[in-house]
């Protein structure tokens, strides 16, 4: 049970670390996309710093039958309910932010409002898992199999779907065909409900989690649901490949030049797509929430005119470096040949790990001038609608 | 790192009076960088110690800390660690004003200081693994020596870590990059130290309460 302790105390929180990248992709998709800005901003960070502490105190929720004392339970069960009031907060904030917007249903924004049908399902389960004595009854079954996936597929894979749509063409200067990314999304959607709402089902009716075989005649219906849902979410993810190969088949219809194509609030998108690799030749002025914004808003009712004059010095910016991808390449060698008992492989690892970091750190240039030309010339041959 | 600014007066001014020069310099950045990782290694060093405070107790029959653990090798070791981040301190001081002999010398005490509280360390495991008290015997050893080997094992890569930069030192002087490094290690330094004061109070101590 310490192990399993420590794993826990490390791995809730590691959840949260999980899902909160997502829910900042979130809040950023549901502000462009209802030309609005994000509700609450201010309750949005308190409800963010409210998670981070209460992710630590929930741990236990994973081995309620571990045999602790009721208080112990208790305590912990209370914890793990308190924590959906932040996340509460955060559902209705983007709900707020929403109401009320002139929404584009674009690709970003399906994953977004699945994510939000999705999670409250998921957030739901979990309430009635963090009562001990219901944990105890669905322990280990698949109720609690299809609770996990319904918060962690939304909360993290719908994230990075819509971040992945929303960014892909600020990453590479042409957007996401939209059909095929429409047709992944409701693939994944209606197959992803399809495959785990029966397995709420079945693990109500005791059917527990990693079985090798199963002879219950009555959970067989459910189950062919189950593996009828998962094969829809095959056709999604299929469907993204498509989207990928479309896309960039057809790069030139698709192709950003403005650098801002969703017209955007934040300051990524007022740099050119894909961006140099010093971001801003200026660093830009930043006034109030959604810098951007307020700057296009003050720019089309002609209060202030876009930069048209400017002084450019050179920009030091870190050379490149596969310093990071080797020694993570050895970090793992060294891990699996620990895990394994592999001695002399974990010798190389760390040998490897050290020979690249010794190699670093005799090697004192770390940094590369851009001169100020370079930077003029980019920034005269690629201009963006409203410059900083 | 230069900055760029806009030709607008205006523009100059705001930048000027709002304290917006730019990024921070560099030696903060990195010293805020090195801090976090020194905050993730003192979170694993907490867990290490949770875990070593619930099975102090469980020597299963086997020897105890009570039994093992000598007073007086702790003592010295521990005399040793906090008089080398003494040391240490020097070294950053006779950096700060660039004196190449006093930082040299700083870093050699520095260095034996550690090596002698490594050495001492070493003997007490070797003397424990002769009497039986290895880390497989029990849960009570098996924290041991994980919380106190990881320590160990962070003051070898410091030391390995403070000889790489006398040699930095030594080859390109005073500069910013070695300036920051030693900077880092001497963070490290005194972070290992805090750690040792935990270790010497919660199992050295505490172990031979009754």
């Amino acid at each position: 049970m310490m192990y399993v302790n420590l794993f826990w105390v490390w791995g809730h929180p590691e959840v949260y670390i999980l899902v909160m990248p997502a829910y900042g992709i979130y809040s950023e998709v549901s502000a462009t996309f209802s030309s609005k800005p994000l509700f609450g901003y201010r309750s949005m960070v308190g409800a963010t710093l409210a998670i981070c502490v209460l992710s630590y105190t929930v741990w236990l929720h994973h081995f309620f039958t571990m045999g602790a004392s009721a208080s112990v339970n208790a305590f912990f069960g209370i914890t793990s309910m308190i924590i959906g009031v932040p996340t509460g907060v955060k559902i209705f904030n983007w709900l707020f932010t929403m109401y009320g917007g002139r929404v584009r249903i674009t690709v970003p924004v399906l994953w977004t409002i699945g994510f939000m049908v999705t999670f409250v399902f998921g957030g739901l389960t979990g309430v009635l898992l963090a009562l001990p004595p219901v944990d105890w009854q669905v322990h280990n079954s698949l109720f609690l199999v299809a609770h996990f996936h319904h918060v962690i597929i939304p909360g993290v894979l719908f994230g990075v779907m819509a971040g992945y749509n929303y960014w892909f063409p600020k990453a590479f200067g042409f957007r996401l065909e939209e059909r095929w990314g429409i047709a992944s999304f409701w693939c994944w959607f209606i197959g992803f409900h399809l495959a785990f709402m029966p397995l709420y089902v079945v693990g109500l009716m005791g059917m527990t989690r990693r079985m090798q075989h199963y002879d219950v005649l009555s959970w067989q219906p459910w189950l062919w649901v189950a593996e009828a849902g998962a094969v829809i979410v095959l056709g999604g993810i299929l469907c993204q490949i498509v989207q990928l190969v479309v896309s960039i088949r057809h790069r030139e219809q698709l192709r950003d030049t403005t650098g801002d194509p969703w017209n955007g609030r934040t300051l990524e998108w007022s740099t050119a797509s894909p961006p140099p690799a010093w971001n801003f030749a200026v660093p830009p002025r930043v006034g109030e929430l959604d810098a951007f914004w307020a700057k296009k808003q003050r720019v089309r009712a002609k209060q202030e005119q876009p930069v048209s004059r400017r002084e450019y010095q050179p920009i030091e910016v870190p050379r490149n470096n596969p310093t990071g991808f080797v020694t993570a390449f050895f970090a793992v060698i060294t891990g699996f040949a620990l895990i394994w008992h592999i001695w002399w492989m974990a010798g190389v690892g760390l040998l490897g790990a050290a020979a690249t970091l010794l190699t670093y750190m005799f090697h004192p240039d770390e940094e590369v001038e851009i001169s100020a030309e370079q930077v003029a010339l980019f920034d005269r041959t690629h201009p963006v609608e409203v410059s900083l | 790192m230069s900055i760029a600014v806009g030709t607008d007066d205006v523009y100059e001014r705001e930048l000027v009076n709002a304290s917006e020069a730019g990024p921070a310099p560099k030696r903060i950045v990195v010293g805020y960088g090195f801090w976090i990782f020194l905050l993730s290694d003192i979170v694993m060093f907490s867990a290490l110690f949770a875990s070593y405070a619930v099975l102090a107790k469980a020597s299963a029959g086997g020897p105890t800390g009570a039994q093992l653990f000598s007073q007086q090798n702790a003592a010295m070791e521990t005399a040793f660690l906090l008089l080398s981040s003494y040391s240490c301190g020097l070294m950053t001081l006779a950096a700060n004003s660039r004196r190449y002999f006093r930082t040299f010398l700083g870093a050699a005490v520095t260095f034996l200081l550690g090596a002698a509280f490594l050495t001492l360390e070493l003997r007490e495991f070797h003397s424990m693994i002769a009497l039986g008290a290895t880390a497989q015997r029990s849960a009570f050893l098996s924290a041991f020596f994980t919380l106190v080997g990881c320590h160990g094992l962070h003051v070898t890569i410091g030391l390995i870590w403070l000889v790489l930069m006398m040699v930095q030192l030594a080859m390109w002087g005073f500069r910013p990059v070695v300036e920051r490094r030693m900077l880092c290690f001497a963070l490290f330094w005194h972070a290992l130290d805090i750690i040792w004061v935990m270790i010497f109070t919660v199992v050295y101590l505490m172990g031979v309460l009754r």
